[in-house]
Formats: structure tokens, C-alpha cells, sequence
């Protein structure tokens, strides 16, 4: 029996599995830990807090919204700028919430508004989401 | 050199590599079964919905046809109509008689969201005025879309 080549066989057999093993074990943190960020359903979350506030509002109403915490997502998940964190589409009546980068989380408000100068404030000492709510446009 | 044992040997690779999988769909499924749980608003909704038609009410009349109530919930209670019909159910009852119903579904349905998802969530309220007795039921089927940005 040639012991040098089995122990050699044997070592090549144990690396190639420790490599399949690293590549699958890594693969798998890499979704866990882009899973836990939660992107996806803190965008959920807000697009459907911001519409019962418009839902709520009367024109004329200035509204003023912590969002904080969608920031600091929409940054650590690199989305493009700020300001594509929230958009609202009056003709739709839709507001629309972005905290990764290719996909957006929307909602419906059925108030007849319009919601007009959005704006993101940085550090006001937190980050805020500003915007004034008038007569719908025909 | 034993060329079927080697062979034997580099086969096992593969049922590794399926456990290695299994394990890794099942990781992900939970993970995301958890994480992405959707957060649930139809309540919410319904109420606000509820909300606004009932402080309408309360400030203004209720027109008796059907065509005029429907102008004055869109321009005098600011509800968008399309929007009722898309993802609402309204129903208004004055005296127990339907005057208005609208929306994705019908009310009847109302009694079936905890065993269909898509059956709307509803809220129910009363209101009497002038002796008039109104009966407000408003639902939601709205679910979150998810669109590419």
C-alpha cells in the first residue's frame, strides 16, 4: 500500500470539501445578512404609515415625518440619491418608498390631495421627510 | 492505484453538495418567511376610510340620488372614487337602506378576512343625526405593490 498517496488522496478529498462547504456557508450569510437589513419591509411599512397620513391630512396641512431609520437603510443599501427614498405620484394617488436599489414598495391613498414639495431634510438633528398637502388639480 | 474506489470516492462529492444546498434553501426560506412578513393594514385603512366618510356626515347631508352622493363623496368628502373601486368596499346605509355601495368587493365579504386573505378587512359605524340613522362600512384589500425602481 502506497501510504504517501493515499494520505495525499485523502487531503485532496477534505480540501475540495472545505471549499464546497466556505462557498455554500458564505453564499448563505451573504442572503442572511442581506435579509436581516429588512429593506424591504421597513419600505413596506413606511409607504403604508405615510399614506394614512395623507389619508388623514386636509389641504393645506403641512406634514413633517421621522425617517430616520429609512435613511440610514436607503444609505447602507446604496440607493442612488435621497431625495428617490420617497416619491409621491399625485395623478395616481400612489406614494412610493425605495430603500434598495432596483426595487421600490408602493401604496395607495384614497384622499382626493395632492401632495405637493416634498423634501428630505438632513439631520434637523434627524433626518425629516417634509411635504404640503392642497387641492387636488383637475 | 484502485480506480473504481477513487471513483467511488469523488462520486460522494455530489450528495454532499445536495445537503449543502438543502440546507442552504432551507436557511433562506426561513429567513425570509420572517423577515419579509408582511406588515398587515388593512384594518388601519379600513378605519381611516371609516373615519373620513363618518366626519363628512357629520358636517354635511347625505344627497338622496345615488349619482349626486357619488360627486359629493369625490369633491365635497374628498374620497377618490377610483381608488374605492380598486382597493375599498363603502356601503352606506341611511335607515337600513343601501344608499351607496362601492368598491373591489362587496360587503357581504366583509365577515370572510380571517380566512381570505384577499377578503376585505372592515370597519363598521353608526351615526344619527337630525334623526336619521347612518351605517357606515368601509374595507380594504390593499396590499403593498412592490415595483422596479
Amino acid at each position: 500500500m502506497n501510504k504517501k498517496a493515499e494520505t495525499s488522496n485523502n487531503l485532496w478529498d477534505t480540501v475540495v470539501y472545505v471549499i464546497i462547504l466556505v462557498l455554500f456557508v458564505s453564499s448563505t450569510l451573504i442572503f442572511a445578512r442581506s435579509r436581516t437589513n429588512g429593506a424591504s419591509l421597513w419600505a413596506d411599512y413606511y409607504s403604508k404609515e405615510i399614506s394614512k397620513v395623507i389619508n388623514l391630512a386636509e389641504p393645506g396641512d403641512e406634514i413633517t415625518l421621522d425617517i430616520q431609520k429609512a435613511t440610514e437603510i436607503a444609505f447602507k443599501n446604496q440607493v442612488g440619491s435621497l431625495s428617490e427614498t420617497v416619491q409621491f405620484n399625485n395623478a395616481q394617488n400612489e406614494v412610493c418608498v425605495k430603500l434598495s436599489p432596483n426595487q421600490a414598495s408602493c401604496y395607495d391613498y384614497f384622499n382626493n390631495v395632492d401632495v405637493i414639495n416634498p423634501e428630505i431634510k438632513i439631520a434637523s438633528p434627524i433626518n425629516l421627510l417634509t411635504f404640503k398637502i392642497e387641492e387636488k388639480k383637475k | 492505484m484502485n480506480c473504481k474506489a477513487q471513483a467511488g470516492d469523488w462520486l460522494m462529492i455530489f450528495p454532499f453538495m445536495l445537503f449543502c444546498t438543502i440546507l442552504a434553501i432551507t436557511i433562506s426560506i426561513g429567513l425570509g418567511a420572517f423577515f419579509q412578513s408582511d406588515y398587515d393594514f388593512k384594518k388601519v385603512d379600513s378605519t381611516s376610510l371609516n373615519q373620513k366618510v363618518l366626519d363628512c356626515l357629520e358636517k354635511e347631508n347625505l344627497p338622496e340620488n345615488q349619482e349626486h352622493i357619488k360627486d359629493f363623496l369625490e369633491n365635497t368628502c374628498k374620497i377618490n372614487q377610483n381608488k374605492i373601486n380598486e382597493h375599498f368596499v363603502l356601503t352606506i346605509f341611511v335607515n337600513n337602506e343601501i344608499k351607496y355601495s362601492a368598491g373591489s368587493h362587496d360587503s357581504s365579504e366583509c365577515n370572510l378576512d380571517e380566512i381570505s386573505a384577499s377578503s376585505p378587512a372592515c370597519i363598521t359605524s353608526l351615526l344619527e343625526k337630525n334623526s336619521v340613522n347612518y351605517k357606515i362600512i368601509s374595507g380594504s384589500t390593499q396590499n403593498s405593490e412592490e415595483k422596479l425602481a
